[in-house]
């Protein structure tokens, strides 16, 4: 028994990556600029990492970029220019993983990326989604997309607000994400309701058993919690929001919480929202691994939210410490050309605004570690900025 | 070549099939040796074993064989069951075309075969199961030849469940249950081959094994891993010897404490032979079994933990079940009520989603030698992923 107790007490002790600290780092590629990406990455159920890049060029604004794989049992894959071209093929964000693959919208399309889908050569096989609306044939435009996955036995589904070039009013649509089994033409649109009044999406978030979108036209908004089967609630809003930046935060005591393009915040709880000046300049929110809602700041810093009201402004040690911690040095296997070579850098952001801080919340890798992208030195090439970027998980905890 | 087969039992004719009189009358008759069918014996299900004609369990749940040939030392037994079964899933969740679906699922088909000269045997086992997705699916539940040089030691290898836990410890045969566990693939690990050394004593016995091919997934990867898997299990009996056998009946007080490990270090390789990768997969189960006269109650507690030196992500799943039956002696034939429940974690350490399960049955076994049987079983399904579903089967087993 002694043995078995024994057993017991290391099956219960794996550990994960201590707060603060920085994982063992995966090399994605060679990039262009000092900010690759605006969007974190993304892990699936199996492990799998996925990364979407996007440059963001002298005049502030995001270019389309590629998605890349690194499979949890190693080895890495591209889709190239895979998100679109131009303004509307920015990659704006995930909607999210299951078990094998993940799937991002963009303003033009919703595309799927399997983890078990890659050729010899490194290609990532991609699956684009309701570019047009299968129906009428009409170009379809994401106008926001929730990043809200409703899983049952038959299919995953996911929620939108569309517009068409034939149709004034917006459409809330409920889709049919597929597994890859059928092409663009076979894609479905489940469900699709249009939203009067002359209302307009200006973003949404996952409220756990729900998807939520704020609404607005000139004069009113509202909050609308929708799943797959229809509206399942309404939030009055008070003031009049701007578009928001990253996602809207729903906390598990059902608190409502997003930054707001002015830098005004979004504030409430389910039944109601009002819009607040903060107490910090706030980029975005983020929610930890018990689904408390935060606000986070440069710094960096976090606003606590809860019961429906902004807490006092705290530093997020565990973030500063993780970005110490990669520009102190951090191991990245370089898997290029079937090899594995570990290198050591010494890193720096090269996601959103800081580490761990951006529009966009940072993804759980695992309990207590968050994905995030650094680069090593960057080569001037021309007047422009080169640097190899890896995927590394952080340790992180919240106050 | 002169070959002389001093003794052929052909029990299962087609002569009266559908004749439950005659159907009763043979199988009070087949439990007796082929020189004795003549003479009249009083018609029992329970009659004890003999060290020298033991009922191998992995092929056949006990029961003695249809078929016998022997000829001096060399046995040879041949074995069967036949369960067709129609089942209903109730779904939710699901859409209109999947909220409620019908079949065969739960149908299936076993053959197994026991071989043996003097301290050498085999055991194979295969089962069919019914059409999913317009394929049937042949498994191999295991194929291994067995060395007993001693009454307390086994040696064993070829193809078998790898006895990590109490569902995979009991053969398909033994199961009184239509199935095993609903999620036990989560924590069992599988192999291709392997090699087992079985220490067996009244009062425990001892598993160690080598395993090759874990079950590696890796279909759609171009990614090789390899590691040889190790596993002990240990199962203290401190009343006497207790079997892998859900069929209990007329046994006294029985205890089994059993505790099951299985370690595996793997290299994975790309495609040029260069390790790119190591991984660590430890499982382990501890259970406690309770055996009295014909009640039987288990409960497991199971544990899975991979972890790896490039994903750095630990894969961490942890389960608990308790399962019960009972059989209720009614004359001549006997009510089998029987229950399961579990619940399991997956994904502990990134992202935790809770499965449950529940499982109530009610079978009757309507002659006493338990060659038939029929079985409704209510299952619901709770998936970590997807949702609820409820399922209700109905299946008849004729063992033969």
């Amino acid at each position: 028994m002694k043995h078995v107790a024994l057993l017991a007490c290391l099956a219960g002790c794996v550990e994960g990556i201590s707060p603060g600290d920085a994982g063992l780092g995966r090399r994605v590629d060679i990039m262009r600029g000092p900010i690759v990406a605006v969007v974190p990455p993304i892990t699936d159920f199996n492990g799998d990492v996925f990364v979407v890049t996007g440059t963001v060029d002298s005049a502030g604004s995001v270019e389309p970029g590629d998605v890349y794989m690194g499979r949890a049992r190693g080895g890495w894959g591209v889709a190239q220019g895979s998100t679109g071209v131009g303004a509307d093929g920015v990659g704006r964000g995930w909607i999210g993983a299951i078990e094998d693959r993940v799937w991002l919208w963009t303003r033009d399309k919703i595309v799927e990326y399997p983890a078990n889908d890659i050729d010899a050569l490194g290609h990532l096989r991609v699956f684009d989604r309701l570019d047009r609306d299968p129906q009428s044939g009409a170009d379809l435009k994401f106008e926001s997309v929730a990043p809200f996955i409703d899983r049952t036995i038959s299919m995953d589904r996911a929620l939108a607000i569309v517009t068409t070039a034939t149709e004034t009013r917006p459409f809330l649509i409920t889709m049919d994400l597929g597994h890859g089994d059928f092409d663009i033409n076979q894609a479905r649109i489940l469900g699709s309701m249009p939203i009067e009044g002359g209302m307009r999406a200006l973003g949404a978030g996952n409220a756990g058993d729900c998807a939520v979108f704020l609404l607005a036209n000139d004069t009113t908004a509202i909050l609308l919690f929708v799943d797959a089967n229809g509206i399942v609630g309404q939030g009055a809003v008070t003031g009049m929001p701007g578009a928001v930046r990253g996602e809207i935060g729903v906390s598990k005591d059902g608190t409502v919480a997003a930054v707001l393009a002015d830098g005004s915040v979004l504030l409430g709880d389910r039944s109601a929202v009002r819009v607040v000046p903060p107490p910090i300049q706030v980029r975005g929110t983020v929610l930890d691994d018990d689904h408390n809602l935060w606000l986070t700041a440069i710094g960096p810093r976090l606003v606590p939210v809860a019961g429906g009201q902004l807490g006092v402004p705290l530093d997020w040690t565990s973030a500063a410490a993780a970005d110490a911690a990669i520009q102190a040095g951090v191991d990245v296997v370089d898997e290029r050309d079937n090899g594995r070579i570990t290198l050591h850098w010494q890193a720096h952001n090269v996601l959103g605004d800081a580490t761990l801080v951006s529009e966009q919340p940072s993804l759980p890798y695992e309990i207590g570690a968050r994905g995030w992208l650094v680069g090593d030195a960057p080569i001037n090439q021309g007047g422009i900025l080169y640097s190899n970027v890896a995927f590394v998980p952080l340790g992180v905890t919240f106050p | 070549m002169k070959r002389a087969l001093t003794t052929i039992c052909l029990v299962a004719g087609t002569a009266h099939a559908g004749d439950p009189v005659k159907m009763q009358e043979m199988e009070a008759q087949e439990d007796k040796p082929a020189a004795d069918a003549a003479k009249p014996k009083e018609k029992t299900a329970e009659e004890p074993k003999t060290p020298d004609d033991p009922s191998p369990v992995e092929v056949s749940g006990g029961q003695k064989p249809t078929i016998e040939l022997s000829n001096g030392p060399t046995k040879a037994r041949l074995f069967g069951s036949l369960g067709p079964a129609v089942g209903v899933t109730y779904a939710p969740t699901a859409t209109d075309a999947d909220r409620l679906r019908g079949g065969v699922e739960g149908s299936n088909a076993g053959l197994g075969l026991h071989a043996q000269i003097a301290t050498l045997s085999g055991i194979a086992y295969v089962s069919v199961t019914a059409p999913q997705n317009d394929n049937s699916i042949v498994h191999l539940d295991r194929a291994t030849l067995r060395w007993e040089p001693f009454k307390f030691l086994q040696l064993s290898a070829g193809h078998e469940p790898i006895p990590l836990d109490v569902q995979s410890a009991t053969p398909m045969a033994a199961m009184m249950f239509p199935q095993a566990l609903p999620w036990n693939g989560e924590f069992a690990p599988v192999a291709k081959a392997g090699a087992q050394v079985a220490g067996l004593h009244e009062y425990g016995s001892v598993w160690v094994g080598i395993w090759d091919g874990f079950a590696p997934d890796l279909a759609a990867e171009i990614i090789e891993e390899r590691g040889l898997m190790g596993s002990a299990r240990v199962e203290v009996t401190p009343l006497g010897k207790f079997d892998y056998d859900e069929n209990v009946k007329n046994i006294p007080l029985r205890v089994g404490i059993g505790a099951g490990v299985t370690y595996r270090a793997a290299t994975g390789y790309r495609g040029d032979g260069m390790a790119n990768r190591r991984s660590r997969d430890l499982r382990a189960a501890g259970s406690v079994r309770v055996g009295w006269t014909a009640l039987l109650v288990e409960v497991e507690v199971m544990r899975k933990q991979i972890t790896d030196d490039l994903s750095m992500r630990p894969d961490v799943a942890t389960g608990v079940y308790g399962q019960a039956s009972y059989r209720i002696k009614l004359d001549t034939w006997q009510l089998v009520p029987l229950g399961r429940v579990g619940t399991y974690t997956i994904r502990q350490m990134s992202a935790p989603s809770q499965g449950s399960s529940a499982e109530l049955g009610l079978g009757t076994i309507p002659w006493p030698s338990d060659r038939l049987r029929v079985m409704g079983l209510y299952q619901y399904i709770g998936d970590p992923q997807l949702g609820a579903s409820h399922r209700g089967v109905l299946q008849a087993r004729l063992s033969f």
